[in-house]
């Protein structure tokens, strides 16, 4: 039985500190698997987050036969794990910006898009929690679905509602979001 | 989760099925008597209007752009190939080197050498395979073999060599009180083998104390030089889309850096390079310093080091070397009857190039006068 099919069932189970060895265990696999795949250095490459969500799925649970709920905890988990991963990434990149530590660029793939980007990512990091706990499933649908990059089906597959929900959750949260940022 | 929240979801979502000229009348309705629950609604479905692309691009995080490093990558306990990795034993601007045992098809402990990310690890693969044919034909006790070469699972070039139990000759020097004439035998014997590789037509390009390792054989140090082949094939090249801006990890080591190395106007590096690094050395050996005071080149910027390095610094070297070279027959105690007498005679010649080469006129003589190693 695999190290994360273990820290599963103690999820289940409702052992305290649990989630927090699974997302621990979840951030390192993660973290590795990016920088393994980042190494490999292809031109043009874009990395997706959901890609290393699913492929930490097959790694480390896939033939096991998950309950329906360790599936839940575990991309839950996962997808917490990935938003901790991009925030740390975007704002080294914007301290890298504003004159901190340099390092080595390539002009080639200097995309000037890319901040804005990075700059949603953070403010909806930082107002996330608070819609959490006003909203909780919808907040929980933004992790999945912003962060770990699952479609709507799987995220519908995952929190065991309809795929019509998702996406009036979906639609809920961005305005939730996007008001919160500019006004909150 | 409040009863409120839950309504305001669900008053947002139902007012967005109807046509907008309806939506007022359906907020009166719903939210009859509850200012709150009214704005807040109002506010979601404004923002809903402005929402556009708000994070329909999901973060895709990783696009376009090179990472250095997410942490580190190999570490003790992972295999590469047939190599096992055991522990770090030493990092440098261009990498990692660990202590590793091969399990086949001998056993045994080697050295194991990862580069660092960022280099295009086919070409430099492809220049040590260049090199490695003559490399394989090198058999000297002072130098150590370069065993393998591959490229890592995360795709980065590593390099398997003879491993070698020894302090840098520096180190050795200074922990053990050698003696000046002890200094120069040790310094002769490196001579000899890189001298050897030249005639093989190998050129080291990067002679450093840290390159230099002593062991000891029956009580008598021998020095024995590492990473030959290496440095070529991760040998840099400048292009005009790449920016370096951090130093260190670029230049390399600028205090043993030849001037025709420091142009880098791309023509070949010859040997004299190597003799070039050789004369720092005898100078670092004989006084305890670089010509170059190495704090002070760290600070400069690139092209300031390649001024001085091109302009003054062989002039600098040469003058501090003969000086050495004269304190040191002043410290012999014995009649110079060997080997080191030309290469004394040279403290008047104030050109540390042609002093290397009196050493290295000495190593032939004197190799036959010390032990079989």
């Amino acid at each position: 039985m695999s190290d994360a099919t273990v820290k599963l069932e103690a999820v289940e189970r409702g052992e305290p500190g649990a989630a927090e060895d699974l997302f621990v265990l979840l951030y390192a696999e993660l973290r590795r698997n990016a920088a393994v795949k980042l190494a490999r250095e292809l031109p043009g490459q874009t990395l997706q987050p959901t890609a290393l969500v699913h492929e930490a799925w097959i790694r480390l649970v896939g033939d096991q036969n998950p309950t329906f709920s360790s599936r839940a905890h575990f991309f839950h988990a996962a997808s917490e794990a990935m938003r901790r991963i991009l925030i740390e990434r975007a704002r080294r990149k914007r301290t890298e910006r504003h004159g901190g530590r340099y390092r080595r660029v390539d002009l080639d793939g200097f995309d000037p898009a890319a901040p804005s980007a990075d700059e949603h990512l953070l403010a909806v990091h930082e107002v996330l929690d608070k819609m959490a706990s006003e909203h909780p499933a919808e907040a929980q649908l933004v992790k999945l679905k912003y962060f770990a990059g699952m479609t709507n089906e799987e995220v519908a597959e995952v929190m065991g509602i309809s795929v019509s929900t998702v996406k009036n959750y979906w639609t809920f949260s961005r305005a939730w979001l996007l008001n919160e940022i500019e006004t909150g | 989760m409040s009863a409120e929240s839950n309504s305001a979801m669900q008053i947002f979502t139902e007012a967005l099925r109807l046509p907008p000229e309806a939506r007022r009348d359906y907020l009166d309705r719903t939210c009859a008597g509850d200012e709150n629950l009214r704005h807040k609604v109002q506010a979601l479905l404004r923002a809903n209007d402005r929402a556009g692309r708000f994070l329909e691009e999901l973060p895709s995080a990783f696009a376009g752009e090179r990472v250095q490093q997410i942490g580190a990558i190999e570490k003790p306990g992972d295999r590469i190939g047939r190599y096992q990795l055991q522990k770090q034993i030493g990092e440098g601007g261009w990498g990692v080197v660990f202590l590793a045992e091969q399990k086949e098809p001998v056993r045994r402990q080697v050295a194991l050498k990862v580069i660092k990310p960022g280099m295009d690890t086919k070409s430099v693969i492809a220049r040590f395979e260049a090199e490695r044919q003559a490399l394989a034909l090198m058999d000297h006790p002072q130098i150590a073999h370069v065993l393998d070469a591959g490229a890592t699972q995360t795709g980065r070039p590593f390099f398997v060599m003879e491993l070698v139990r020894g302090i840098k000759i520096t180190d050795y020097c200074d922990q053990n009180s050698l003696t000046t004439r002890e200094r120069l035998e040790l310094f002769i014997k490196v001579c000899g083998a890189i001298q050897y590789a030249h005639q093989k037509g190998i050129i080291h390009r990067d002679i450093k104390p840290s390159n230099l390792l002593v062991t000891l054989h029956d009580g008598r140090p021998v020095p024995k030089v590492i990473d030959f082949g290496i440095a070529k094939a991760t040998e840099q090249r400048l292009t005009n889309k790449t920016l370096f801006t951090e130093f260190t990890a670029f230049i390399g080591t600028p205090a043993y850096m030849s001037p025709e190395q420091a142009e880098m106007s791309g023509l070949d590096i010859d040997t004299r390079s190597d003799i070039y690094a050789l004369g720092v050395l005898l100078y670092e050996l004989l006084s305890g310093t670089t010509p170059f005071d190495r704090e002070r080149l760290r600070t400069l910027g690139f092209d300031e080091i390649r001024r001085i390095t091109a302009n003054q610094h062989e002039l600098l070297c040469s003058r501090a070397l003969t000086e050495g070279l004269q304190q040191a027959e002043e410290s012999l105690d014995c009649h110079v009857h060997d080997g080191f007498g030309n290469l004394l005679a040279c403290r008047q010649v104030h050109d540390m190039r042609h002093v290397v080469h009196r050493a290295i006129d000495a190593a032939a003589v004197v190799d036959a006068s010390f032990d079989d190693l």
